[in-house]
């Protein structure tokens, strides 16, 4: 069976004022239902524009130079603006690190699910779209979504906005929801809430997650897979826990006693990177 | 060494500010509702100690950080450093003493002045407080820059020309030029890279160690504080709520809050998670989750 989603051989470069360069190169990954896969990196890796390029997002200049991008076989890089508009949201949704440039501050919570809801099926009447506002608002387990209806994105916490733009991500019930940091910006008891949320929408609903993060705990906590991105390459892939526990890659013992000397935890020494780590 | 006095201790900390969202006028006359952001805290940092103040957003530890240096005016309570109160301290007074305490911020990006090199930028609290002689200036700021890992070709260029890391090494070369004794650090790390912030976390821990720095460690983050401070003490709500050596915080935490807080950290051990993952469970997956943590999972 094809995978869910595909990234065949994707290079993206920048312009820069030699000509264009390539910041992503020949990356080959794919995803599956029902899984979780963590795509991690330093900044500047890639590892955002590579989710960007899934979904047609990219940035003026910044371009797909070859490769393809194949959704249940379908490459989405052939497909026109419309065609795309309808895959982006419907099949492929994104959730970004910082909720509150996600959400409009003029529009009510309520306002911006239901219009999601609508954007993408107009069929839907606005009495059952609220009620699927409500539901979907209770899912992301927002406090309250009956009454948060009519609240503001001010008037929320941020892990609040970040379940409220969950929810309309989910409005149209995606297959794939590509997540840049979706918890950098929070505390830690949020993160954890919206990585167990996460978990159970894959769970109950299938969702396939490409988690984009350069949280290596996050990953070892959420993720079945872990894809291992440096300088536009993936450099090494397999499960977490054996990457974790027996990385194989310079960069990647890099980034673990990196991520080492900032957790509460350990990792066998067979794991542990000749530099640097921690006492 | 200093006497018996600690370098730092605070009682009885208050500090309120009127509840955001309130009308205008109610505020002008006074009439608010006051949320305190700290709420009578009591602290002490012994000289050459690193004491970390954790809490998550809203939990008061910036403003009581900034409360202790005064660059917030609080409304009640005392802040000695060695011994000598600083509240009441006229402000001429306060900037001859503020060489001996200094402030390390959480973004570089935005405390280091874009037209500025960096050689200016270091040297800037030299000439503020007149404590080095023009002609060892130099000589000084070379020195500055080696204690932090920078190269002595970064005096002559711009804050943009470095990466986040580097420009927080900036920052601290930039507080430890004066020499100081107490460095208060705010969220050094948290906009840095990860690659970044355990390279930031270790020169901290070295200079601390190397320089007998008291060091109080503001953050959010438990897990980031704890390879590097003695002690930790935890915010929640304006108030300390558990205070204790970095270790026993980790083993037998006290309070509920604390309890939430570590268990919400996640693990770097993939066999050490807080819940079993449902699908795709990974073939080499390790049995136990017995690879050396401080904590076993929940």
């Amino acid at each position: 069976m094809a995978p869910l989603l595909e990234i065949d051989h994707l290079t993206i470069t920048v312009p820069t004022p030699g000509g264009p360069r390539p910041v992503v190169r020949e990356l080959t990954c794919h995803l599956d239902a029902g899984e979780i896969v963590g795509l991690v990196g330093v900044s500047g890796a890639g590892k955002s524009l590579t989710a960007l390029a899934v979904t047609g997002l990219l940035p003026d200049g910044v371009e797909v130079a070859a490769g393809r991008v194949l959704l249940e076989g379908r490459d989405l890089l052939t497909l026109s603006e419309p065609e795309i508009r309808r895959i982006r949201g419907r099949r492929i949704a994104m959730v970004f690190q910082d909720p509150s440039t996600a959400l409009n501050p003029t529009f009510t919570v309520g306002f911006q699910v239901i219009e999601a809801i609508r954007t993408h099926d107009r069929s839907i009447g606005r009495a059952e779209a609220r009620r699927q506002a409500v539901e979907l608002l209770r899912r992301v387990a927002l406090p309250d979504a009956d009454r948060r209806l009519s609240s503001y994105p001010h008037e929320l916490s941020g892990g609040q906005r970040q379940r409220v733009v969950l929810a309309g991500a989910l409005a149209c019930r995606p297959d794939v929801l590509l997540a840049d940091e979706p918890t950098t910006a929070l505390d830690v008891t949020t993160q954890a809430q919206i990585l167990d949320l996460l978990e159970s929408l894959r769970r109950d609903l299938g969702l396939a997650v490409l988690l984009i993060t350069h949280d290596l705990p996050v990953v070892a906590e959420t993720c079945d897979r872990v894809l291992v991105l440096e300088e536009g390459k993936i450099v090494e892939e397999g499960p977490v826990a054996e990457v974790f526990l027996h990385p194989a890659r310079r960069h990647t013992r890099e980034l673990l006693a990196a991520a080492a000397a900032l957790s509460i935890d350990r990792l066998p020494p067979a794991a542990g990177a000749p530099e640097g780590a921690a006492p | 060494m200093t006497g018996p006095e600690p370098l730092l201790e605070a009682r009885g900390l208050v500090k309120s500010f009127p509840l955001p969202g309130a009308p205008v006028l109610d505020r002008l006359r006074g009439r608010t509702e006051l949320v305190r952001a700290v709420d009578g805290v009591d602290l002490r940092l012994e000289a050459g100690e690193c004491l970390a103040v954790v809490g998550e957003s809203g939990s008061g530890k910036t403003t009581l950080g900034r409360c202790l240096l005064r660059l917030v005016e609080p409304d009640a309570g005392s802040v000695r450093f060695q011994g000598e109160e600083l509240r009441g301290l006229s402000s001429s007074a306060l900037r001859r003493r503020r060489r001996r305490f200094q402030m390390v911020f959480q973004d570089p990006q935005e405390s280091l002045n874009p037209r500025m090199r960096l050689g200016q930028i270091i040297a800037e609290p030299l000439a503020a407080h007149g404590i080095v002689p023009p002609g060892d200036r130099r000589h000084r700021l070379l020195e500055l820059l080696e204690l932090v890992g920078l190269d002595a070709d970064a005096v002559d260029r711009y804050p943009h020309q470095f990466s986040g890391g580097q420009r927080q090494r900036i920052g601290i070369a930039r507080a430890l030029a004066t020499e100081p004794e107490l460095l208060v650090a705010d969220e050094p790390v948290s906009a840095l890279d990860l690659l970044s912030q355990a390279q930031v976390i270790r020169l901290m821990r070295d200079l601390q160690r190397r320089l007998g720095l008291g060091v109080l460690f503001i953050a959010h983050d438990l897990a980031a504080v704890a390879k590097l401070a003695d002690r930790v003490a935890v915010m929640h709500r304006g108030r300390i709520v558990e205070e204790a050596p970095t270790e026993e915080i980790f083993v037998r935490p006290s309070h509920p809050y604390t309890t939430e807080l570590l268990r919400a950290i996640p693990r770097l051990h993939p066999g050490n998670r807080r819940r079993p993952t449902g699908t795709g469970a990974p073939g080499g997956a390790p049995g136990t989750p017995s690879g050396g943590p401080e904590r076993s999972s929940s």
